[in-house]
């Protein structure tokens, strides 16, 4: 923490804080931000409580009869199944709830992955520069040339399954835009005196990069990896609705939508909560993205 | 300029190569195209034997893409063999898929920009009124929707639930004309045309909501950069009248990236209309490449993708010239 004194039209307010701290004052006066970050909170904590929260359902288990119908497949809501049954009879408000686990961490996961590439190319292309910027760089744009939904679904049918397959799928395609914004972050950054003086005083390469650059370079990286998270959420979703994700019977948003349109005319309430699941999810990691570019570079006019 | 041109066109041959030989590789990892010959008592294993040989499925790996991109670019044996349809070549099952993706995709896109400018100065002009926030609000709905469960709900509530639009696929079977249900393709041409129309305008309203969300942003954006140029204030300062301020000033500047945005936009046109096509069985190149992944079409896939990356590369590079164009302060090194 720093002691800092501001002079202000006459009028001298000293006040404590740090960078991050003023930061999430900024971020305090975006109302939907805010909204946003209080959505997520109260998503995370509902997916962490999946198990009592669940009535008691089990996401994996067919369920035998339920009293107000004569089939359990595809029954409508009743006590203690409020969403009803799918398919399978199996209760849809808890594979809701452990569904959401499982989008929840593959948005977060890639996120990170996807960061952290896209940070060490970045790093290495802006701070080396020459023969390896620009075999980074160029790699980078053709990344950016594939066709990336078609690509996917190839990928997922050519190594089918795991939920770590889905998450590598998905980072694959998630690092070259931070990988861009670090580049050109760190050309500008190493041109600066901390860096001439942290080479002056003999530190290495991989130390400027991590202890000097790497924390300069975090605002526009959290940005990017908040509303990228939202981008993976979708990406994670499409590739189970279309069948090619995360496989049954483990439960995720996209995957209790593959069969919707089969059962749109004999239960289509199965087909609205996981959809709006996910449409408040990645509204609030867009909303909280917007939120947080606003804070984190207050020059910006948007 | 024209240097410029030529030295770009050049640099895609080698991405274009790249990106090519890549989808080749992993569309070949997803399975065999003749396993599925083993199973038809009409084909004997010297057949297949055979085949291979003909389509050099025998060679090493990139030898075998050699060939295949020979084929590919003076078509002589027709793109390979396809198992979705078989009996025909892949060039003329994909061909006669282009036309209907053309026509959605591209008047999506279109409609897609040309709302959101208009809509997008706007809301810059009015930043902080209640217009600029539902319209903004309107745009991280387009973004954060998922398309395929948008395009599922629409068709739930407006086609099934009421039935203002068909549920699936891209025409009629039967036209009524004179009372007498008539086959399609013997309709008259606006007739087919609204036919045509009434079926896609669930799929395109779909990607256009979709497309307009980032274009509403950037547009917003770029508009309110500008408006706090110097240049903008000297005009104000110097008695300009808004209008020509805004228009002239403001709009022409702010409008140049999103110019270079629209080639970039590509590949989510791209996996927006795979998903749409999908969701609403419209027989476009989209859903054939779903299809040809599911049945391990190997060499539709590999002509559809290649397809794909072409566009985008294209894409890529309308975008840069674009910007050299509209921009004169952007160099041509």
């Amino acid at each position: 923490m720093a002691k800092n004194t501001y002079i202000d039209g006459g009028t001298t307010t000293s006040e404590t804080y740090s960078y991050w701290r003023k930061v999430f004052q900024r971020l305090r006066k975006h109302h939907l931000a805010m909204i946003a970050l209080f959505v997520l909170g109260l998503l995370i904590l509902v997916v962490v409580l999946a198990k009592p929260l669940s009535f008691g359902n089990d996401p994996y288990t067919y369920i035998k009869s339920v009293p107000w119908i004569a089939r359990p497949e595809l029954a409508p809501p009743g006590p203690g199944h409020p969403l009803g049954l799918d398919n399978m009879a199996r209760d849809a408000w808890s594979r809701i709830l452990y569904g959401g686990r499982v989008s929840l961490a593959v948005g977060f996961i890639c996120s990170f992955v996807g960061a952290s590439i896209g940070l060490f190319f970045g790093l290495i292309a802006g701070y080396f520069g020459g023969i390896a910027d620009m075999l980074i760089m160029r790699f980078t744009d053709f990344m950016l040339s594939i066709p990336v939904l078609p690509i996917m679904v190839v990928l997922a049918a050519v190594i089918r399954g795991s939920l770590a397959a889905i998450i590598f799928i998905i980072s694959v395609f998630s690092w070259m835009g931070v990988a861009r914004l670090v580049r050109g972050e760190v050309l500008s950054l190493k041109e600066q005196e901390f860096t001439e003086a942290a080479k002056a005083i003999g530190e290495s390469p991989a130390r400027i990069m991590i202890i000097h650059l790497l924390p300069n370079t975090m605002a526009p990286v959290i940005v990017a990896s908040t509303l990228a998270i939202a981008g993976n959420i979708i990406y994670e979703a499409t590739l189970s609705f279309l069948g090619l994700g995360i496989r049954q019977p483990t439960p995720s948003w996209g995957n209790m939508l593959n069969g919707a349109q089969t059962f749109m005319l004999t239960a289509p309430w199965l087909m609205w909560w996981p959809g709006i699941a996910i449409l408040i999810t990645t509204l609030a990691f867009n909303f909280l993205g917007d939120g947080l570019r606003d804070a984190l570079d207050p020059r910006l006019y948007r | 300029m024209k240097n410029y041109l030529i030295r770009r066109a050049l640099e895609l041959i080698p991405v274009l190569f790249a990106i090519a030989f890549v989808s080749f590789w992993l569309v070949s990892k997803m399975g065999d195209p003749f396993a599925t010959l083993i199973i038809n008592p009409h084909v004997r294993p010297e057949d297949i034997q055979r085949l291979r040989h003909i389509w050099h499925w025998d060679e090493p790996l990139f030898i075998r893409f050699i060939y295949w991109l020979k084929d590919f670019i003076y078509p002589k044996a027709g793109w390979g063999l396809s198992i979705l349809a078989p009996g025909r070549n892949v060039i003329e099952v994909v061909k006669s898929r282009i036309p209907i993706t053309m026509a959605f995709s591209a008047t999506s896109m279109i409609l897609a920009v040309v709302i959101s400018i208009p809509l997008g100065v706007y809301s810059a002009l009015h930043q902080y009124s209640i217009s600029d926030y539902v319209l903004t609000f309107f745009a991280f709905f387009g973004m954060s929707m998922p398309t395929f469960w948008f395009g599922i709900m629409l068709m739930y509530l407006l086609a099934v639930k009421v039935h203002w639009f068909p549920a699936a696929g891209a025409h009629s079977a039967f036209i009524t004309i004179n009372g007498l249900p008539t086959e399609f393709k013997d309709a008259p041409a606006i007739k087919r045309f609204l036919d045509t129309a009434w079926h896609l305008a669930l799929p395109i309203f779909v990607l256009v909501v979709f497309q307009m969300g980032a274009w509403l942003r950037y547009m917003r954006s770029s508009m309110l950069e500008v408006k706090h140029q110097d240049y903008v204030r000297t005009a104000k300062a110097k008695g300009v009248n808004s209008r020509t301020v805004t228009y002239k000033h403001a709009f022409r500047n702010a409008i140049i990236p999103i110019i270079t945005l629209i080639g970039l936009s590509f590949p989510g046109l791209i996996g927006g209309a795979m998903i749409t096509e999908t969701v609403f069985a419209i027989d476009g190149i989209g859903r054939l490449t779903f299809k040809a992944v599911m049945s391990q079409d190997v060499f539709v896939a590999m002509a559809l993708i290649t397809i794909f990356a072409i566009l985008v590369v294209l894409g890529n590079f309308i975008a840069d010239i674009l910007y050299a164009v509209v921009d004169p302060r952007i160099r041509y090194s």
